[in-house]
């Protein structure tokens, strides 16, 4: 889980604005500096929590500060903990004490990267942009002006990339809180420009949400026609040769989805296209996108409903990942939608894709009874021994230089 | 998975096949086949187990009658067992009354007593574990890195050679551990009722089936529950209520959707779902996805408590290396239903069954975490 503002606040400010912010800001100091014992013992990816790691600062410093997320199950008794947990607090305020950051850029290029800002429709370009950041953001027209959206443009001012001001007046730079009041304005935007940010941050390629082509790729499941016969006896009355074809009768005609004509109505949307990072992005003629996002507060909306998840997906485009293991396939699924979720600036991302066990087909295999050949078997055997022969030879190797280290210290 | 595994389950559904040799160009096997088949179909015996319905519980007793339920497709629970019924087996060892070892000298463990075996191997290794770790700490606080450092080391002999020690095979073991007859004063605290004559016990097991499981097996395959018909057997499992949104007929489609797709079906609950999907059966394997069934109107809760559920079991089933399955069940109208049913009702039979289960439809979503930090590459 995320916190945007934490985060936030570490990435920010202007001298200023941190004297504004002081006691939001030691809040988030005195939390943060008591994460090393809070962390969660057992989950398993408490490494994509990610909670600044201060100590990466200091390693230029020459100071040992120890790793996150290595730590003893008891506090021991003495100062062995605590000195360990000041000189991480340590790392942290000498990186945050850091000189002042803000809208950078090289002398005399200013105009280059100022956003002019269209109050009256709410649009953002800049006259003969130049930097990196274009390659995928931004739409360049004939008279040299590239036109932003209103996310792209806040998160340019907010990561010190450009500055922003009214028009062609250069007498008047809006700050970030000026920014965020005069863009964020429609319902949801706080929540979606979170979620954009974070994926940029992440080295996402973000862009608007259009649907790029219609034309869907899918997956070659194997099919298998006209599968089930009708008994109306029980089946152990019939003679079969395999188990396969009482599964087949088994089946019950239930994944037709022909017959469900209801066209799906929902409120949701997908809100951007995704692409993972790489050079070359074309941001003209984009490839499909590899991730779609759906942004959704859940204060406001229930847990997705069949309607909402097949509107969404009847909307969605992208690429598929597929594995020679057919399970693997049924588990990645077919359309996938990736749907943000927002609580208060902590947000979840959420991945659904639509699979369908029947075009999968059996499971069960036939193979399975089959007896192995002998050969195969003798074969199979000798293989065995000869593994169990290498392994215990390996084992009591590595046993023999672990003593022999523990003698030697 | 051993072969004698492979051969004791080798029947996923509860019912006989006969076993064809394989055909070649050559004539002589295309008679051979044929004498195969016309003496195996002479030989196959379709037997139905009868399931008793009593206390509202679905059963079936007899340890042979268990085994041949159980072994098709582990449908049911020991309820004296974890999940194979082998209460009888392990009573009968621990009175002494059968032998570690068969008389070919294979070690006859049940999943219990190798469980237990396990555990306690684990256990002797913790508490050295513990030990050392303690030395660590007091060295630590006393500030002594040499010894500190020793203390490391033998650490990670110990954990290297625990780490071998769990591959060995479990024969070993039990020759190194454990007794190899039973204790004869287990015998004497048991209850003499227990005991029909020297030698045999009561078998006092039987084998619950889940209410989705008896009726497939009378759907299917024609088992009888005490003398109901189809429909009694129906309305029973209803509890009554014959509604189209009843909880009972969802999760029947959905079990019966995966167990007809081949996937051996099981109980949820211990990961807070609704059915475990195995590949071939708990014997061979972990299972792959956990299944959550989600009704079309469901009663409304607030929007928050819904999300935090399904967070909560997407995080459970995660952790155990499982991917949870969504399976949207759509109903047909209420008067639809009704007419199906009404047919059903007057002719209580398979396939009237069938044309009122094929009324619904189902649709499979997986939820996954996502994670922004995991999927750049």
């Amino acid at each position: 889980m995320l916190d945007g503002r934490n985060q936030r606040c570490a990435i920010l400010l202007d001298e200023e604005d941190r004297e504004m912010r002081k006691p939001y800001l030691d809040s988030c100091l005195h939390s943060d500096a008591s994460q090393p014992t809070t962390m969660p013992e057992s989950d398993y990816d408490a490494s994509d929590d990610e909670i600044q790691d201060w100590s990466v600062v200091l390693s230029l410093a020459d100071q040992k500060v120890p790793k996150r997320g290595e730590k003893d199950y008891e506090p021991l008794e003495g100062d062995y903990d605590s000195r360990n947990l000041l000189e991480a607090q340590g790392a942290m305020f000498q990186a945050l004490e850091a000189k002042k950051r803000g809208f950078t850029c090289n002398p005399g290029q200013e105009l280059r990267y100022t956003i002019r800002f269209n109050r009256r429709n709410q649009s953002f370009y800049i006259l003969n942009a130049q930097g990196k950041f274009l390659d995928s953001m931004g739409k360049t027209d004939g008279n040299q002006k590239t036109w932003f959206t209103k996310f792209e443009a806040l998160y340019l001012i907010e990561r010190g990339t450009c500055r922003i001001t009214y028009g062609e007046d250069n007498s008047y730079t809006l700050s970030l809180e000026e920014c965020y009041t005069v863009m964020l304005t429609e319902d949801g935007d706080i929540d979606k420009y979170n979620v954009y940010s974070h994926l940029k941050r992440n080295g996402y390629i973000v862009l608007e949400y259009t649907l790029l082509s219609t034309e869907k790729e899918t997956r070659n499941f194997y099919k298998d026609t006209n599968i089930h016969s009708v008994y109306d006896k029980p089946l152990f009355r019939y003679t079969f040769t395999n188990y396969s074809t009482i599964f087949y009768n088994l089946q019950l005609d239930i994944y037709n989805r022909d017959n469900v004509s209801s066209a799906p109505i929902s409120q949701l949307h997908i809100c951007f296209n995704v692409w993972k990072p790489q050079v070359n992005f074309q941001k003209k003629i984009p490839p499909l996108p590899d991730f779609q996002v759906s942004v959704i507060n859940i204060e406001n909306y229930n847990f997705p409903t069949l309607n909402d998840i097949s509107h969404l997906l009847s909307q969605a485009n992208t690429t598929l990942t597929t594995s020679r293991n057919p399970v693997s396939n049924l588990k990645f699924g077919n359309e996938n939608v990736i749907i943000a979720t927002v609580d208060h600036g902590l947000f979840n991302f959420i991945k659904l894709s639509r699979t369908d066990f029947h075009s999968h087909g059996l499971i069960w295999d036939d193979k399975w009874l089959k007896r192995k050949h002998r050969r195969a078997k003798n074969l199979q055997f000798s293989n065995v021994y000869w593994k169990s022969w290498v392994n215990s030879i390996r084992d009591s190797l590595r046993l023999l230089t672990l003593r022999w280290d523990s003698v030697e210290a | 998975m051993s072969k004698k595994q492979s051969k004791q389950y080798d029947r996923p559904l509860p019912i006989n096949i006969i076993n064809l040799p394989v055909v070649t160009h050559n004539p002589i096997s295309w008679i051979w086949c044929l004498g195969s088949y016309l003496k195996q179909w002479y030989q196959l015996k379709q037997t139905a187990v009868d399931i008793q319905y009593c206390d509202g519980l679905f059963k079936v007793s007899g340890s042979h009658y268990m085994n041949e339920v159980w072994n098709s497709g582990f449908i049911g629970k020991g309820i004296l067992s974890r999940s194979e019924p082998t209460w009888l087996q392990r009573t009968r060892r621990r009175l002494g009354l059968d032998p570690l070892f068969d008389e070919r000298g294979r070690l006859q463990l049940t999943n219990e007593e190798t469980v237990q075996i396990r555990r306690e191997e684990r256990k002797k290794f913790k508490l050295k574990r513990e030990e050392l770790e303690a030395q660590e700490n007091h060295f630590k606080t006393t500030g002594d890195m040499t010894s500190l450092r020793k203390v490391t080391k033998l650490k990670s002999i110990l954990i290297e050679e625990n780490r071998q020690r769990q591959r060995k095979p479990l024969r070993e073991l039990v020759m190194e551990n454990y007794p190899v007859t039973g204790d004869k004063t287990e015998q004497a605290r048991a209850t003499s009722n227990l005991f029909i004559d020297e030698r045999h016990i009561k078998d006092l097991e039987y084998l619950q089936l889940m209410p989705v499981e008896a009726l497939f097996l009378s759907f299917c395959f024609g088992f009888e529950v005490n003398d109901f018909n189809l429909f009694e057997l129906f309305q029973l499992c209803m509890s009554h209520s014959l509604e189209v949104d009843n909880s009972f007929i969802l999760s029947y489609i959905v079990y019966h959707h995966y167990k007809s797709h081949g996937w051996c079906v099981k109980s949820g609950t211990k990961f807070g779902s609704d059915f475990l999907l195995y590949r071939r059966g708990p014997p061979f394997q972990h299972a792959e996805f956990a299944v959550l069934i989600q009704p079309n109107n469901k009663p409304s809760n607030s929007p928050l408590n819904e999300w935090i559920d399904i967070s909560a079991i997407s995080r459970v089933v995660g952790g155990v290396n499982k991917t949870l399955l969504l399976s949207y069940v759509t109903q047909p109208t209420r008067d639809a239903f009704q007419q199906a049913l009404d047919l059903f009702a007057e002719s209580p039979t398979p396939r009237s069954l069938r044309n009122l289960l094929e009324l619904y439809h189902i649709d499979e979503f997986i939820y996954r975490r996502w994670l922004p930090s995991r999927n750049r590459a």
